[in-house]
């Protein structure tokens, strides 16, 4: 059996480019992507799965990423917060939360965003119970939910209108 | 109005957190520790738990304030759970005299009025 407190290398993607990770098996994935790749998007909030604000993609599902032990991300696509605007070009759900107010104190923002472009993958026209349901798993202290709910509103319209 | 978006998100956000503190934010203290002191079993409102919020501004300018402006951050915790108290006392008859009002509480507080 191979010793917990060795690190491993465990190879993966992250947001499109191809990375070597060496951290200890039973790292969290949260604090190897901040501390390992330096992605410090993607935000610690309760560190027990609660609050969603350390969300990330993996395989196109969304996981809270203080949850996952690095040893899991072998032979992964792993997308954060960094990885949702193409270049200079913000994704409609980020747009959306400029315009609209999405974010406040902005440390749920992240995983938000990330939770919203999530579900607007797996429901394009989602409705707004959908949308309720899609953002249930990240909690919010600042805005009281009723902008970012608007936001991701006006991004299912802005998508609808570009495609 | 300086900033009518973040003005009426701070609203929201403050009705928010009321509704959280007249319904679910119980915090329990055991020999002087906070015993609930993480997500888990504090619970506090999220998207499911919010009702859409409808805000409406009456500008009144502030006379000591830059521009007319005041500070909006605070003020809409205020009036929140006294509005679902009083709701509640109106819909079941119970005196409400503390908060959160949990499903157990009221029906404490319940059983007192009609002892």
């Amino acid at each position: 059996m191979r010793n917990a407190a060795e690190k491993i290398r465990v190879q993966c993607r992250v947001n499109g480019s191809s990375v070597i990770l060496q951290a200890h098996p039973m790292a969290r994935l949260l604090d190897v992507l901040r501390e390992e790749l330096g992605l410090t998007g993607t935000k610690e909030g309760c560190g027990e799965g609660e609050c969603g604000a350390c969300c990330v993609e993996i395989d196109g599902d969304l996981v809270n990423s203080c949850l996952v032990p690095t040893l899991q991300a072998e032979d992964t696509e792993i997308r954060t917060i960094e990885g949702v605007a193409d270049g200079n070009r913000l994704h409609s759900v980020q747009q959306a939360f400029l315009a609209y107010g999405g974010a406040q104190c902005g440390i749920c923002t992240p995983g938000m965003i990330l939770a919203a472009v999530n579900l607007l993958a797996r429901y394009p026209q989602p409705t707004e119970a959908q949308i309720r349901e899609g953002l249930a798993g990240n909690l919010c202290r600042c805005t009281g939910y009723t902008k970012i709910f608007e936001s991701v509103v006006e991004a299912c319209r802005a998508l609808e209108r570009f495609s | 109005m300086i900033n009518p978006i973040l003005a009426a998100g701070q609203v929201e956000g403050g009705v928010a957190q009321g509704i959280g503190l007249a319904l679910y934010e119980n915090v329990v203290w055991h020999e002087g520790r906070m015993v609930n002191g993480q997500m888990t079993n504090y619970i506090m409102p999220t998207s499911m738990d919010v009702p859409t919020i409808r805000v409406f501004f009456e500008e009144i300018p502030y006379g000591r304030g830059p521009a007319g402006a005041k500070g909006i951050g605070e003020l809409p915790l205020d009036g929140t759970a006294p509005a679902i108290a009083n709701a509640i006392a109106y819909a079941t008859g119970a005196d409400i005299t503390r908060v959160p009002v949990t499903p157990e509480g009221l029906f404490e507080m319940m059983e007192q009025v009609h002892a």
